[in-house]
């Protein structure tokens, strides 16, 4: 943990949410139509320039959705340069996440109700787009589906609040990923079950509640 | 409670409740509130299945996330069995 470096008496430093987020397109037209028209969201600001960029592809356009509540999802354009064939396809995959590299990296925008969800999943199936079943998480529960670049989307709403135990939780589970992962490099080994982790996590907990001079006493 | 027992730690959060209630069920299982966590004991084997617990795939995949000292002999889409450490297959 680091030291705060705000100082005594002044605000805590925070973020307010989601400006935007970014990604490349070599889809113009189909992203316009994807963003603003299947899903309704308006374009809201384009930037256009001559020789910004790098010498491949020194012109581009950048323009952004309003995804709601001052926040944007944006793409860059960039004339002249080709679609990498990472890209190729992916479009047409299903809605899941069977890239755990490519998809992992994916916006999840938030709706109020659960019936404002199931409209999203019937206005964007209406509209032809694949999408995935309702998915219950611990905490959210969320809808999936692809633009036309194959990038993946998730619309999702809020089960239930996070609390301090929520936070107090997440920190046992990383610090005890975190321990195990220290100790397997020393070895020039790795973490590769969660089982070990949960049983580090276990021995923690117990330890912080006393649980063994409990049980022995 | 002897060293050869498990122990499962329990969030006490709504999304794993079913849990906690359904070892209050089992005789063989000693279930203690500890402020975050519920922790279940038991000195042998445990069985849950998800539908009876009532869980989404995506809640029962980390059914253990809350911590388990014990080894988890199976754990499909619908039955988990758990032994405690050291303890040979039943």
């Amino acid at each position: 943990m680091y030291a705060s470096s705000t100082p005594a008496g002044a605000a805590p430093l925070r973020l307010h949410g989601v400006d935007h987020t970014a990604r490349p397109t070599w889809r113009l037209k189909d992203t316009v139509t994807f963003y603003r028209d299947i899903l309704g969201l308006p374009l809201i600001h384009t930037i256009s320039a001559r020789g910004w960029g790098t010498a491949t592809h020194p012109d581009f356009l950048h323009f952004f959705f309003d995804s709601g509540n001052g926040s944007t999802i944006a793409f860059f354009y960039y004339l002249g340069s080709v679609e990498p064939e990472v890209l190729a396809g992916r479009d047409r995959r299903p809605p899941l996440p069977d890239d755990h590299v490519f998809d992992a990296t994916h916006t999840a925008w938030l709706v109020d109700t659960q019936e404002e969800l199931q409209a999203w999943k019937a206005r964007l199936e209406a509209r032809g787009v694949v999408v995935s079943t309702e998915t219950a998480h611990e905490v959210i529960e969320s809808i999936y589906f692809r633009d036309p670049n194959g990038y993946f989307i998730e619309i999702t709403r809020k089960l239930r609040q996070l609390e301090a135990l929520d936070a107090r939780d997440a920190d046992a589970t990383l610090s005890a990923a975190i321990e195990l992962e220290d100790e397997a490099r020393a070895r020039q080994a790795s973490v590769t079950s969660i089982d070990d982790i949960w049983l580090r996590k276990a021995e923690i907990l117990g330890r912080r509640l006393n649980l063994d001079k409990e049980c022995h006493a | 409670m002897s060293k050869s027992s498990l122990r499962i730690f329990v969030l006490n959060v709504p999304e794993f409740a079913s849990l906690t209630e359904a070892a209050h069920r089992m005789p063989d299982c000693h279930v203690s509130d500890l402020g975050d966590y519920t922790v279940i004991a038991a000195s042998g084997p445990v069985e849950f299945g998800r539908r009876a617990l009532g869980l989404k795939p995506a809640v029962w995949y980390g059914l253990f996330t809350g911590g388990l000292d014990g080894r988890i002999e199976s754990f499909g889409r619908d039955t988990v069995r758990i032994v405690p450490r050291g303890q040979e297959t039943a």
